[in-house]
């Protein structure tokens, strides 16, 4: 139950944010080698040299996720907003959300290369692990956030249910990424001018893999990650390396990238041609995709409360986060009466762009049902729209 | 009491001899799923209603779409959890179809299958 008392657990909220707030938003330069080395190859020999029984198939997630703090469905983990109730800023890895495609599949680092090619670079080639761990680190705090996360609410306002997974608001976390620019890496392959689409691809058994813009690409903050919250970045959250794409719908951020392609062309996938599109009629095709393709992710705020949960009557201060693609969130107001009333939220630190903000508000919380709402507008004027229309995969 | 027999006995007749009255075994094409096949990848059957009975012996929530050669879609099963069987009619005519799961990067990672419909001799 939110509380008066806090206690900060994260790891994050010990760096001194002095450190990661600046102009540019929260990036800073650590270096993060042997330690990090030392650690994995214990791991993977570990792993490698027990015999592996083959009676079951290969889970699909491999960290353990308890209902207790999550909601489970099938390759997808939903973290349970009452989690985060009280804690700092950053999700703890053992509680970020799982979405996976497919299953997660286990590389081993010592043979894992990442191929960079196509007609946007002029010397194709291929990196191994020590080589992206010895190039300069970064480290950011942003959110990743699933594209479909608040699916499950179309059912619940228009009576039709989307198709894909029906998550609440649980699919997004927030975490401290480290690695290497994405940038660093092409203008090693010597990335031509005439370059425009890079679509990094995934080792799982789809080949998970989605276009971004060379812009986009190039941003200081797209990262290829190695490591999470200071961790060795976990198998379920893309071990060994996984894109960052900062802002962007969460299948951007490929997992156990293998491959990276970058084209003087356009580039297509699966998923962003057939999903990851908006579907409905008035969304117009762009062949051969189709529908408009979405990009950055919208502006979402939750409770740090129980889904259909109970709280004790009396005084209390309720907390939540906010989020958007778009920039720092500005101001959060909260309504108790579904939306006919509203109240401001108080901002806490710190506020980072394209990562979230904790708000809190105190309610004289009277017996009785209530139906809580909160709305966030961002530093670019972008608010949360009482609703979006009805589009079959259930984006926005 | 052989009056009742009687009509009965001219019932009887009656469906034995009418033409077309024949019973036609039910046309059941079962298909399983998998990560990321479909179990049989080619089928032969005959035209007229059939039953799709299709189990999902996989990991992942799958799609079921039969689609004619036109890439027009026939019969769906949009929502095909793990362990769980379900089963859609519809009514075939001469020619191939496909069977596709249409999840993203399904169909390209193996789950698309042929349905051949020959028509009767």
């Amino acid at each position: 139950m939110p509380d008066r008392g806090e206690t900060e657990h994260s790891p994050g909220d010990q760096t001194g944010w002095g450190d990661t707030e600046t102009s540019q938003g929260g990036l800073s330069r650590r270096g993060f080698l042997r330690t990090l080395l030392g650690g994995v190859g214990a791991t993977c020999l570990g792993g490698l040299g027990s015999p592996v029984a083959r009676a079951q198939p290969a889970p699909l997630v491999l960290k353990p996720t308890p209902p207790e703090f999550f909601y489970n469905h099938g390759s997808n983990s939903e973290m349970r907003w009452e989690v985060m109730a009280n804690r700092g800023y950053l999700v703890p890895n053992e509680f970020f959300f799982v979405r996976n495609h497919t299953r997660t599949p286990r590389v081993d680092p010592g043979t894992w290369r990442l191929r960079v090619e196509g007609s946007g670079v002029g010397r194709p080639r291929a990196f191994t692990y020590d080589e992206i761990l010895n190039m300069p680190a970064v480290s950011v705090i942003r959110f990743i956030e699933c594209a479909g996360n608040g699916r499950s609410f179309f059912e619940v306002a228009y009576g039709r249910r989307a198709q894909g997974t029906q998550w609440k608001l649980g699919a997004i976390g927030v975490a401290e990424w480290t690695g290497v620019p994405l940038r660093e890496v092409l203008e090693r392959v010597g990335l031509k001018r005439t370059a425009r689409d890079v679509m990094p691809e995934g080792l799982d058994d789809l080949r998970v893999r989605r276009p971004i813009p060379i812009e986009k690409a190039l941003a200081e903050d797209t990262l290829l990650v190695y490591a999470m919250n200071g961790d060795v970045l976990p198998p379920d959250h893309g071990f060994p390396v996984r894109l960052l794409v900062p802002g962007w719908i969460g299948v951007a951020n490929i997992k156990w990238v293998g491959r990276i392609e970058v084209s003087e062309t356009p580039l297509y996938s699966p998923w962003n041609t057939e999903s990851y599109v908006l579907i409905e009629p008035e969304y117009r095709p762009s062949p051969p995709a189709l529908g408009p393709t979405l990009t950055v992710q919208n502006l979402k705020s939750a409770f740090e409360l129980p889904w259909d949960g109970e709280i004790p009557a009396g005084r209390r201060l309720l907390r939540g986060r906010s989020w958007s693609g778009h920039g720092r969130i500005v101001r959060v107001e909260v309504s108790f009466d579904r939306g006919i009333s509203w109240q401001p939220a108080q901002l806490r630190d710190p506020n980072i762009p394209q990562a979230w903000v904790r708000w809190e508000v105190e309610w004289d919380a009277r017996p009785g049902q209530y139906s809580l709402r909160a709305r966030a507008t961002d530093e670019r004027g972008n608010g949360q729209p009482a609703s979006v229309p009805f589009n079959e995969q259930g984006y926005l | 009491m052989w009056h009742g027999s009687f009509v009965v006995l001219i019932l009887l007749a009656v469906c034995i001899v009418s033409p077309g009255a024949k019973a036609q075994e039910p046309n059941v094409v079962a298909f399983t799923a998998s990560e990321f096949r479909w179990d049989p990848g080619e089928v032969a059957t005959r035209p007229g209603p059939v039953t799709f009975r299709v189990t999902n012996a996989g990991q992942l929530e799958h799609v079921f779409l039969v689609q004619d050669s036109t890439g027009r879609a026939i019969v769906t099963i949009p929502v095909l959890l793990p362990g769980r069987t379900e089963e859609v009619m519809a009514t075939v005519s001469s020619g191939p179809y496909t069977i596709l799961c249409t999840l993203a990067g399904h169909a390209e990672a193996g789950m698309i299958a042929r349905l051949i419909v020959l028509a009767a001799p």
